[in-house]
């Protein structure tokens, strides 16, 4: 890991209980700009519900959460979006009657700042943001191949797309950490191997840091920089893509204790 | 197959700036004219109907976009509807009428607000029924602002509607109680009455204004709430503030609707309880929730119905409307349970098509005939 690069996501002795149940456990993580983190573990280890930590959809137990050095751990999930974070969820979660265009041109709102008085008489500030959103919107669609759909329903795109079309949502956000939550989940090989390059291809193009939640073995070790285990809500290894295949605690996890 | 479905749907349109702009005038134009018309006819009953569609579309508008736009079922909207009303009353008997009548004798108040004949409203009797209303509404929309914050982040769905239920049961009581005599003690604002004019020029102001609403990021943002919350949370969407907005706004507009409702004609509180909650549902269920033109077109056709065809009707039925709204309600759900208009908004775009579709239609049929005489 590279000292020089800023943190983006420092997360210290995170746990969460409900009722009996403690679903995350003192969990650690420090995330570095530009890398991408996979985050694997049996069904039911609490990679959902970290992740909701992380958004603020959940209220931690006890820790702290610090997102590009600002903490997080009390803001609401809208305010955290504002610092930088953006998140894909594991059923896709598109605004089903709204058109594609549409879709990714909500999350633009964090970046508009007209009230209604500019909404009642279009204003200059009115019409400059709305274009702006526009064309920023179409120019990500582009990068996504998604622009020829930009007028049809968002639920009439194929389920590859429409997985694409969640993170161009993400993106839209101006997002310096981009949270996947199992992405390849339904997709055929095929649609994988396209779905890692499309990760790779917006690593490249907006140096973006991305942490990744993947039952798919093949997907996280062949992109990840390194990888946390998590089990029953604990961290039980975390190392790169090779020592966590050989990693006896991992295997145990996975396979059960011969 | 296929093929022959293609050929006889017609192609999407896509109309020019210049074409909208001027549909769009001649579309003006032509409301102004009937308005004007209906305002000069000499039947009693034609500007009543067309003044209480009026004041009923603004007031189903502004319900449509919480439960169509926002998602949320609200069941007390008509106590927002009472508030307007309410607030213009006060107005109108308490501020305004006895202001005047310090500085002149009745008679002179009335040659202020109504010229020689008496039925048509003088500059100065137009500028208190406009200046009452805009007062209704921003008062009312405080209201749905203060219940707005109380409810919304807490509740949301089927406690929501109840709950916004007993808030309009309490208005009601609220008002029957603190004006014990009803609304006819004092009457001064019914005899202010609004022109037909009046209420279609509030109506196309609502249905600007709610659409520019509706286009902006705000309505985008109230549009993905009712989607899917979550996501729209997570996509930098304050989603409780947007709700209050939302709800803000919709109260607003209510306000107008009572506000305008006053000048109308004199009611009783009571007309203003859940009754008018579930009516003005109906209106916005029957047209689409979530299309402000399927409003438009349900609540005309169902307040002619009420007028001009359940009139004719025995009086079983005339006198209990509502018999004939359940089993409309009944048959949309049936038969086509997103209404007229699913969430569709008009476009110009979408008219123009329309019109091809009909036209392809009429060809069709005439083709069918000449072969039919053919063979």
């Amino acid at each position: 890991m590279n000292k020089n690069k800023k943190g983006i996501l420092k997360v210290k002795k995170l746990s969460i209980q409900f009722g009996g149940l403690k679903a995350v456990d003192n969990f650690n993580i420090d995330i570095k700009e530009g890398e991408l983190i996979g985050l694997i573990g049996p069904n039911g280890a609490g990679k959902t519900t970290l992740f909701n930590l992380i958004t603020g959809v959940y209220q931690p137990t006890v820790g702290s959460i610090t997102l590009c050095g600002q903490d997080v751990t009390n803001m609401n999930t809208h305010k955290r979006v504002l610092t930088g974070i953006a998140r894909t969820f594991q059923n896709i979660r598109l605004f089903s009657s709204m058109t594609v265009l549409e879709n990714v041109m909500v999350a633009n709102n964090i970046n508009m700042h007209y009230g209604l008085w500019d909404t009642v008489f279009h204003t200059k500030k009115y019409k400059q943001e709305e274009k702006e959103t526009r064309e920023k919107a179409i120019r990500i669609l582009k990068i996504f191949d998604l622009e020829e759909y930009k007028d049809d329903l968002a639920t009439s795109l194929a389920y590859g797309k429409q997985r694409k079309l969640e993170i161009a949502r993400a993106m839209m956000t101006d997002a310096k950490l981009l949270c996947l939550d199992e992405p390849a989940a339904g997709m055929n090989p095929s649609e994988t191997e396209e779905l890692m390059k499309t990760i790779s291809f917006i690593r490249k193009e907006f140096g973006i840091t991305i942490l990744l939640i993947e039952h798919d073995m093949k997907l996280v070790m062949g992109i990840c920089d390194w990888i946390t285990v998590i089990n029953f809500g604990k961290t039980i290894a975390c190392g790169k893509p090779d020592e966590i295949r050989n990693n006896h605690a991992v295997i145990v996890a996975y396979l059960g204790d011969d | 197959m296929k093929n022959k479905i293609k050929k006889t749907q017609a192609p999407k349109k896509h109309v020019s700036k210049k074409t909208q702009l001027i549909s769009t005038i001649v579309a003006i134009v032509l409301f102004a004219v009937v308005s004007v018309l209906i305002d000069g006819s000499s039947s009693l009953m034609l500007p009543k109907v067309f003044n209480k569609i009026c004041i009923f579309s603004i007031a189903a508008l502004s319900l449509n976009l919480v439960c169509g736009n926002l998602g949320e079922l609200v069941l007390g909207h008509g106590g927002f509807v009472l508030i307007g009303y309410v607030v213009s009353y006060l107005l109108t008997n308490y501020v305004i009428f006895p202001a005047l009548q310090d500085s002149m004798a009745m008679s002179e108040i009335y040659n202020v607000i109504y010229n020689v004949h008496g039925s048509e409203l003088h500059a100065a009797g137009y500028a208190i029924i406009i200046g009452n209303a805009i007062i209704a509404a921003l008062i009312t929309a405080v209201f749905g602002y203060i219940v707005g914050v109380i409810v919304l982040g807490r509740l949301k769905g089927d406690y929501l509607a109840i709950v916004t239920l007993g808030f309009g049961l309490v208005f009601v009581c609220l008002v029957q109680n603190l004006i014990p005599n009803g609304f006819t003690s004092l009457n001064s604002s019914s005899k202010l009455t609004g022109t037909p004019m009046l209420f279609a020029g509030f109506l196309v102001l609502t249905v600007f204004l709610l659409t520019m609403f509706i286009k902006s990021r705000f309505g985008r943002g109230i549009i993905a709430i009712r989607e899917d919350a979550i996501a729209a949370e997570s996509s930098g969407i304050p989603v409780n503030k947007y709700k209050i907005l939302a709800f803000t706004v919709s109260a607003f507009f209510a306000g107008l609707a009572g506000g305008l409702y006053c000048h109308f004609g004199p009611q009783t509180a009571v007309q203003f309880n859940q009754d008018l909650s579930i009516l003005l549902l109906l209106y916005i269920v029957l047209g689409g929730l979530g299309s402000f033109t399927g409003t438009l077109i349900a609540t005309p056709l169902l307040e002619i119905l009420n007028s001009y065809v359940l009139v004719v009707l025995p009086a079983s039925f005339s006198n209990n409307p509502k018999i004939i709204y359940g089993i409309l309600l009944i048959c949309i759900m049936l038969f086509k349970n997103k209404g007229i208009m699913g969430t569709n908004e008009f476009g110009w775009d979408w008219f123009y098509t329309l019109l091809d579709k009909i036209k392809l239609f009429f060809k069709r049929v005439f083709k069918k005939r000449k072969s039919e005489v053919a063979s």
